[in-house]
This record gives structure tokens, sequence and C-alpha cells, in this order.
């Protein structure tokens, strides 16, 4: 209803009753006030990829947004400098990570290690901001299911001979719930409870692992940053009951951001890169030379839409 | 921005067939008692074959040893990775078998292939 058209029922109702006008003077000012209502102020950039180093962050490619990254893992430190320390012998995990829409991602991704598959899958639950709205921490959740193509893995049958209910058991199972908070411009830290499953087991392992990531971002210059990643894996650190010692996760190193790329260079212990197998295949010992550099990259392309054609 | 429901419900069908997959099994404990008569040409290579000798780890002319189908035996016995006396102790063996510090670097083998390397090596490590 046009304003002057509001103006004249005002002054018609004026004459007949105080209550009306009471009633009209307050949708009036309501409606004045919804044009000068605050903004959300969304926090954006909690991170700079949707990585922090080993687990998911909280980001996720906007809508149309292709993230193509490739991950690699190199061999021990201590291999000495005829295999370069490492370097000669690299495992890598390609994945392609795409926004259904703003707040949905999903991702396909391969991996060297057990030649394991995964699909995946992050959605937005709850996004950091202030102004009309106060949410001080955003929460994503994630989930991925993989399945390891290696023809023997474990005890199996080869793949190419077993049915498909004993291939089945090939496959491992994550979810994560992702909180993080942005405290300022150069400060985020990421809490990320986690559940990994792994239908088939050796014997003496478990198929569930719970743990506890801890991870954040620190930028000390433009563009660069110090991240960190821990995982506690509370049933899961110790010597298993098949003799292996399983450790905590940890990462630690630095993203650098140029322009649509997103470089990392880290440390850690874990030489898997699939979330159930950092969670709980990790043997590498920190204090023994188990150390692997890694080096991830990113690369974001923007789908263009049929309708601009 | 509008995503066409039917793909979202694409994905979550994919997702929920995947979830039903879900299991809780546990391998046996492993009994090598019953192996013997083990072979390098039909139970050792095959390993080497399959975990070892690709690029970049231990083909020929790679890191040693080398593994690959022809100086595979040559090597390892060159290399002193195998003692027919103490086959527990054996260099090959012991690598094969360090869950810390694993080889292949993607994980040790199962022990049913594990086993077969120290039958082989306790009948003689024979190029048979």
């Amino acid at each position: 209803m046009k304003k002057i058209t509001k103006l004249i029922l005002l002054c018609l109702a004026l004459a007949f009753s105080n209550s009306i006008w009471a009633q009209e003077e307050d949708d009036l000012l309501a409606e004045l006030e919804g044009e000068l209502e605050e903004p959300i102020y969304y926090t954006a950039y909690s991170f700079k990829s949707t990585r922090i180093i080993n687990g998911h962050s909280i980001e996720r490619m906007q809508h149309r947004q292709l993230d193509f990254r490739i991950n690699h893992r190199f061999g021990q430190i201590n291999e000495g400098g005829y295999a370069l320390w490492g370097l000669d012998n690299a495992i890598i995990n390609f994945s392609f990570e795409y926004g259904l829409t703003d707040n949905i991602m999903i991702g396909l991704r391969r991996g060297t290690n057990k030649k394991v598959y995964d699909l995946s899958s992050k959605f937005t639950l709850l996004r950091q901001s202030t102004g009309r709205v106060t949410m001080p921490v955003s929460v994503s959740y994630y989930t991925n299911v993989s399945y390891k193509t290696q023809r023997g893995f474990l005890d199996l049958p080869d793949i190419r001979d077993a049915d498909f209910v004993t291939n089945r058991l090939r496959m491992g199972y994550a979810h994560q719930l992702l909180i993080a908070r942005k405290f300022t411009e150069a400060l985020t830290i990421q809490l990320s409870p986690t559940y990994v499953h792994r239908n088939y087991v050796a014997y003496g392992e478990q198929n569930d692992v719970y743990a506890l990531g801890f991870g954040g971002r620190y930028k000390f210059v433009n563009r660069v940053a110090f991240m960190w990643e821990y995982f506690y894996t509370s049933s899961h650190n110790g010597t298993a009951d098949n003799g292996v010692t399983y450790y905590n996760p940890l990462a630690i190193g630095f993203d650098i951001e140029t322009g649509g790329h997103v470089f990392q260079l880290f440390f850690t212990n874990t030489k898997p890169m699939v979330e159930d197998a950092v969670i709980a295949e990790t043997t590498g010992n920190w204090t023994d030379g188990g150390i692997y550099f890694g080096f991830n990259m990113s690369r974001v392309f923007a789908i263009p839409s049929k309708k601009h054609h | 921005m509008k995503v066409k429901p039917i793909r979202i419900l694409t994905i979550c069908a994919l997702f929920l067939f995947a979830f039903a997959s879900c299991t809780w099994e546990e391998g046996e404990p492993f009994d090598g008692s019953d192996v013997s008569d083990v072979s390098y040409e039909f139970d050792i290579l095959p390993i080497w074959n399959e975990s070892c000798n690709m690029s970049g780890c231990h083909p020929s002319g790679g890191i040693p040893p080398d593994l690959s189908i022809e100086n595979g035996f040559e090597s390892i016995i060159a290399l002193d990775m195998v003692d027919t006396l103490a086959p527990e102790e054996s260099i090959l063996y012991k690598r094969m078998i360090d869950a810390q510090k694993p080889m292949p670097t993607t994980g040790i083998l199962p022990p049913s292939q594990t086993n077969l390397v120290l039958v082989w090596i306790t009948e003689g490590a024979k190029n048979n």
C-alpha cells in the first residue's frame, strides 16, 4: 500500500477512533523500521580452502564453483639423501569438489594408498555472523564413503574374483561435525568431532574409531598462514591387539594463497589421506622419524551457467 | 539459485545406498603353520609384482633391492637380505613386518603374504 494512501487513511481514522489511529501508526512505523532493519554480516574466509591440512574445514565451494585439488604425501624424511629425504617416494590423492548450492558441496576423490575412491558431501549448518543475527560459530557436517579397490586388501580375496557382498567389506565411512570460529582476521580455530567406520579390519583392530580434531589457522603475513591440525583418537592410539602401534595424527604447515590457487606445505605423521585411514591407520611416530612431507595444491574454477550463453 | 531437486535426491540416494552397506567384520587370526613348499616363481614373485616392483619403488634400476621379474631373486641374494639359518632375522622379512615404518610404504602386507616370504626363506630361499 502506498504511503500516501496510508496517510489519507490515517487522517480519516483520526476522526473516528483513537485505537485505530494507534494501530495505523504502529503499522506505518513498523514498515519504516523494516526498511532500516540491520543486515546480517556473515563471516567470510574463516579458512582459505576447504581443508585445514588432512581434514576438512568448515568452508565449502560456492554454487557452481569447482575445486580441483591434488594432495601429495612423500616418503619418510629420514630416508636419507639418496631418496631425496622422501621426495622420490610420492603418493597422491586428487579430488574434484563442486558446490551444488552455496551450502552443499559434493566431492569425488581417488587416492594411491590402497587405490581408494571416495564420494563426499559437506553441508553448511550454521554460519558465523554478527548484526541482526549473532552466531558465534560456523558449523558444517561432512561425510564420506570410501572404497578400496586394491586387488589384495588385508586377507580378502582379489577384488576381481570376489562377489559384491565380499567386496562391500572394502568400504569405509567418515562423519564429522566441523565447528569453527574466526576470532580475528588472523586467527581461526576449529574443533572436529569425528567418527570413522571400516567395514572390515584385521584381527585385533576396531571397526569404529572416534576422534576429536583440533585445528586452526594463524595468518602472520598477507597470504601466508600457519596451519595446524591434531586428532585425538582416544580409543585407537597405542598398540592394537595385532601388535601394530597407532598414533594420533598431527600435521603442521603453511598455507600460501595466490589468486585462484592455495598451496599447502606441511609435515605430518600420517601417510594416508582419506579420513577413515587418517584417523585409524596412522602408524608414523613424530619422535621416531615417522614424519612425511606433504604438499597440497588447490585451484578453484567457476563453472558458467548455461543461461549466460 | 535453484538446483534441481532430482540432483539432490540422486546424491542422497547414492549416500543412502552406500550407508546401507555398512557392516562390522573382523579378520581371523592368522595361522600359517600349514604353509609349506613355497615357490619363488609362483608364490613370492606375484607379491613383488602386485606390491613392490612398480615405478618409484623397486623396479629394475630403481631403489635396491631390485624386485623385478628378471632380477629379483639375484638382487635379494646379492644384498644378503635373507638368512636361511635365522629366517626371522632376515632383513627382507623384518623390513616387511615393520608396521611403524611400513614396507610397502602404503601399509604392510597381510600376514598371509609376509608368512609366505618367511616360509620361503626357512625352506632355503631357493630360486624355485
